[in-house]
Parts: structure tokens; C-alpha cells; sequence
């Protein structure tokens, strides 16, 4: 079955925004309460590693979407669809990838390792699944198929 | 005829009979007593063996008694002779002291006399001089016309040369009279300081042989010890009193009971001037003084959460939840000191249990403890900000030292 390819831009931004937007008040509130320490070196070191696994991302859907909010009614006429298994597909991994990179800090508490050691191991998990996730969104926001 | 023959024998026979029976009682009787006799000597014989026997037992015990005496007594004159020698050696140390002391004496007799020589030499300069003065006086009230004028002028000059040689003599009087009494004075120091000398090395040997210790061989803290994060004095009311002759051991005890009850297994001794320190080892603790549950209590590293809480949850992840160490040392001595401006790091802190005793040695223990002796407790805080960063000793706690050892439980151990 095959779905509008608009409605699925929607609702994967719906999703990034929304664990972007928890992620970037995780931080937030960390920062403000001196979890990153009072020294502006230590503080630059978290969001420096944290912000490039969500921003490019945010990026491109919100590049996108402003494209296909400008664009004029002629190149609309014909309407794309898209599997929704292909769909589907890339929500599971949008999901998948926020999560993991949000259960990252979340956890952070329980580990031995600190926050900031953790952040740093998270690239040996959240590179792969990084490449997948991007792929998977960029038949979405990219192609014009 | 026949009749009276027969008549007079058996008269005779019958008299023989009754001699002869007579005879027989009597010996019977002198028999029947002389066996009396000997039995009753038979009987005083062996009373008096019996008493002999007795005496003799008595005196083999009596021997014994005082064979034993002898050998105590041949035991006490051993340690009655070596003590007699002792004192005999100490008597002749005295007595060589004393014949140099004598001597020091003698010299100064006999400095006093030579000074007192040249003094009289000098005395009698002085008098000569004194005569030669008046003679020229006399020469002058007697002189008559120019000539003896002149004569009267080079007299005067003589008089006045010779009173300046007489406040010479009489300032080199005084001086030499100075010089002697400062060397007197010198010597008697000098002999004074030497005895005490000896005398301190005889009660510090004297010290090492009867207790068979050697002091330098505890270790010692560093003196005066090492600016802490807080402190506090300990009261006297909580430390054994000062009314029942008690001695350091005894508040060694009661410090090592309060570690005990307040859960501080392992602690060490060292020494300070007239007292000594005891070093518990480095625990965590919570933020508010408190200590960790063990066996968290007792990890040098820094420790994840572990009980889940909303509270301590929220904690944990938005703030910095450093790991916080002390370890608390508690001071006995009757010196007054001025903490040191030195701080001291964690591993040194650490390093304290490694070294020191783990029992108060004897020699100090026994040390009496008065009323010039105070405990101060003082607290080494140290933090670690985080897993990856490297512990610093905190040179100002939040806490007060009271607060620390009232949280660590060592405040209700010391009040029991």
C-alpha cells in the first residue's frame, strides 16, 4: 500500500523534533545545573559531541520542508507516494536512533563511566546506525521521485 | 626313835618345802617385778624412739626449710650483688664526678690565690709608691731656696707621673679582680652543664634498658600536622578522667572503641611530642556527612548510583554528584601546636594506613596522662568531581568538624 510521501515528511519531522527537542533540553537542563562542571572548556566538550548526531539531520527535514512549503502549485500536481513498509521502516529507525542517543544520557547515572566518557563511547553504536537512519530519511527529504 | 627321825625329817623336809617355796615366791615376785620393770622400760624406750623420730622428722623439715632459705637467700644476694654492683658502678661514677668536681675546686682555690698573689704584689707596688710619695712630700715641706725649688718642681712632676702609675696599677687591680671572678664564674657554668649532660644520657639509657624499646622506631606524623578541612576538640567529659590515675593506653582505648562502634575496622598509630595520633582510614560519604553503606564506605573509586529514587535519580543526572573521602585522625598531646599551612593530597592521606602501628607500643602507652593532655580531632576531606578527574583535598569542609564526627556516628560512640 502506498501512502502520500508528504504525510511521511510530516510525521518524521514530527518525530526528530520531538526527541531532538528532548534531547536539546536534557543538555539544557544539565548545563544550567553545573552537570558539565563550571569550567566553559568542560562545557563546550558535551555539546560539541552531542549536537552533530541530531543537528544535520534537523537540517535537512527543516531545509525540506521549506522547500516543499515554497514550491508552486504547477509542481504539485502530481501527488508522490511511498510504501508504507519503506515507511514504517524509517520511523523504527528514527525512533531507534533518538532513543538511543537520549538512553545514553539518561542512563549516564547508573554507569561507572562518566557522562562525558559516554558521550564520547557513543560513536561505536550511533555511527553505524547513524548511516542507516540518514539513508533511510534521505529517500524521504531528498529524492524528488 | 624311828618315829622322831621321820618325824624330824619330815619336819625338816617340810620346812625345807616352805623355805624352798618361800624362796620360789620370793624369786617369782623379783621376777614378776623385774619383767614389770622391763616393760615399763620397754615402754618409755619406745616412747622416747617414737619422740626421737618425731624430733627427727621435725628437724629434716627444719633442714629442709632452711635449705630452701638458704637457696633464696644465695638468689637474692646474686641479684642483691648485682644490684649492689650496679650501685657500687653508679657510686663510682659519682665518686669520679664528684673527685673532678674536687678538683675544679682545688683550680679554683688556687686561681683565688694567685689572683690574690698578684693582688698583694701589686698591694704592695702600691704602698711603695705611696712611701716614695710622702718621702717626696716630706722633701718638698722641707726644701729651702732656688735650688730646692727646683728639686720641689721635678718632685711634683715625679708625684704626678707616680699617681698616674698608681690609677694604672689600681685599674689593672680591678680588671685582673673582674677577669678572675668571670672565670670562676665560667668554670662553675661549665661544670654545671657537663653533669647535667651525663645525667640525661644516664636516664636516656637507663629508659632504653629497662624498656628494651627504642622510641625512634615509631613512626612519626608529620609535625606540626598538616592544615585539615575541619577540626575539633574533643571534650574532656567524653575522654577517660583525669581522677583515676589513668594513663594514655587508656585513652588509646577508648578512641579505638569509638572506631570500632562507629564501624572504622582498621586504623594506625603514630607518634607526636608527649602524645600520640590515630589515623582511621579514607571512607565516602554522602553530602551531608553521613557515611556511605559499605562496602561503598570503604571504595577509593568513584561510585555510580546504585538505589534508584526519583530523588536521588533527578540528582544525578541534571547535577554533579562528586565523590567525597575523609579520613579522620584524632590527636592526643600535651603540646601546644599551630597547624602547618602544608596541605596534604589522597594518596598521602591513604598512605597513612600503610605505614604506622597497629597497637600503641607499650612505652608510650604507660606515659601518664594528665591534665595538660587534650584530643583534637582533625578531618582530611577530600573530592572528586567526577569518575575522569583527578581527587583534590578540600582545605575548607561544609561541614564543621563536630558535624563530621557526628554524622560518622563517633560522637555517640565517644559519649558511651
Amino acid at each position: 500500500m502506498r501512502i502520500p510521501i508528504t504525510n511521511t515528511k510530516k510525521r518524521l519531522a514530527i518525530i526528530w523534533f520531538s526527541g531532538s527537542g528532548f534531547l536539546f533540553a536534557l543538555l539544557f537542563l544539565q548545563t544550567i545545573f553545573g552537570k558539565y562542571g563550571t569550567e566553559i572548556k568542560e562545557i563546550k566538550d558535551p555539546w560539541g559531541l552531542m549536537l552533530p548526531t541530531f543537528m544535520p539531520t534537523l537540517s535537512l527535514i527543516i531545509g525540506t520542508l521549506i522547500a516543499d512549503a515554497t514550491a508552486s502549485k504547477k509542481d504539485t500536481k502530481e501527488i508522490a507516494t511511498v510504501d508504507r513498509f519503506f515507511f514504517r521502516l524509517s520511523c523504527f529507525l528514527s525512533i531507534a536512533y533518538l532513543l538511543t542517543v537520549i538512553l545514553t544520557i539518561l542512563l549516564s547515572p547508573f554507569s561507572k563511566l562518566s557522562l562525558l566518557e559516554l558521550i564520547k563511547l557513543s560513536n561505536l553504536w550511533l555511527a553505524p546506525f547513524q548511516g542507516l537512519v540518514t539513508a533511510s530519511l534521505g529517500a524521504f527529504f531528498v529524492s524528488k521521485k | 626313835m624311828n618315829k622322831s627321825i621321820t618325824v624330824s625329817t619330815l619336819i625338816i623336809l617340810l620346812a625345807l618345802v616352805t623355805l624352798s617355796s618361800c624362796v620360789n615366791y620370793r624369786t617369782l615376785e623379783r621376777m614378776r617385778q623385774e619383767n614389770d620393770t622391763k616393760e615399763r622400760l620397754i615402754k618409755e624406750l619406745q616412747k622416747y624412739s617414737n619422740s626421737i623420730s618425731n624430733y627427727n622428722d621435725q628437724l629434716k623439715q627444719q633442714i629442709e626449710v632452711f635449705e630452701k632459705r638458704k637457696i633464696e637467700r644465695n638468689k637474692k644476694n646474686i641479684g642483691n650483688t648485682e644490684h649492689i654492683d650496679n650501685t657500687q658502678a653508679l657510686l663510682k661514677k659519682y665518686n669520679s664526678f664528684f673527685a673532678k668536681y674536687h678538683k675544679y675546686q682545688q683550680h679554683k682555690q688556687s686561681l683565688r690565690e694567685t689572683a690574690q698573689d698578684v693582688i698583694d704584689q701589686k698591694k704592695a707596688m702600691l704602698e711603695n709608691l705611696k712611701t716614695a710619695l710622702h718621702e717626696l712630700e716630706n722633701l718638698l715641706y722641707a726644701s729651702v731656696g732656688e735650688y730646692e725649688q727646683t728639686i720641689l718642681i721635678s718632685h711634683l712632676r715625679q708625684r704626678k707621673l707616680l699617681k698616674n702609675q698608681l690609677r694604672k696599677l689600681n685599674n689593672e687591680i680591678n680588671q685582673s679582680m673582674l677577669y678572675v671572678k668571670q672565670m670562676l664564674k665560667l668554670e662553675e657554668e661549665n661544670l654545671k652543664f657537663n653533669y647535667s649532660i651525663s645525667r640525661l644520657q644516664e636516664i636516656k639509657y637507663n629508659y632504653r634498658v629497662n624498656t628494651g624499646s627504642n622510641l625512634e622506631s615509631m613512626p612519626n606524623f608529620p609535625w606540626p600536622p598538616l592544615h585539615p578541612s575541619a577540626y575539633s576538640v574533643i571534650p574532656s567529659t567524653l575522654l577517660p578522667s583525669l581522677t583515676n590515675n589513668h594513663y594514655l593506653k587508656n585513652v588509646a582505648e577508648k578512641l579505638e572503641t569509638a572506631f570500632d562502634q562507629a564501624g572504622y575496622s582498621q586504623k594506625k598509630y603514630y607518634q607526636v611530642p608527649d602524645g600520640f595520633v590515630l589515623v582511621s582510614q579514607l571512607e565516602q560519604f554522602n553530602s551531608d556527612g553521613t557515611s556511605k553503606t559499605p562496602p561503598d564506605r570503604w571504595v577509593t573509586d568513584y561510585l555510580p548510583l546504585k538505589k534508584f529514587s526519583l530523588t536521588s535519580y533527578l540528582k544525578a543526572l541534571f547535577t554533579a554528584n562528586p565523590g567525597r573521602y575523609r579520613i579522620i585522625a584524632f590527636i592526643v598531646t600535651s603540646q601546644p601546636f599551630e597547624e602547618s599551612k602544608k596541605t596534604v593530597t589522597r594518596e598521602e592521606a591513604m598512605a597513612w594506613l600503610d605505614n604506622g602501628m597497629v597497637i600503641l607500643p607499650e612505652n608510650i602507652g604507660k606515659q601518664p596522662y594528665t591534665d595538660k593532655h587534650y584530643c583534637t580531632a582533625f578531618i582530611y576531606e577530600f573530592e572528586q568531581p567526577g569518575r575522569e578527574k583527578k581527587p583534590f583535598f578540600k582545605s575548607l569542609s561544609n561541614l564543621t568538624g563536630k558535624d563530621h564526627l557526628q554524622k560518622s556516628n563517633l560522637w555517640t560512640a565517644l559519649q558511651q
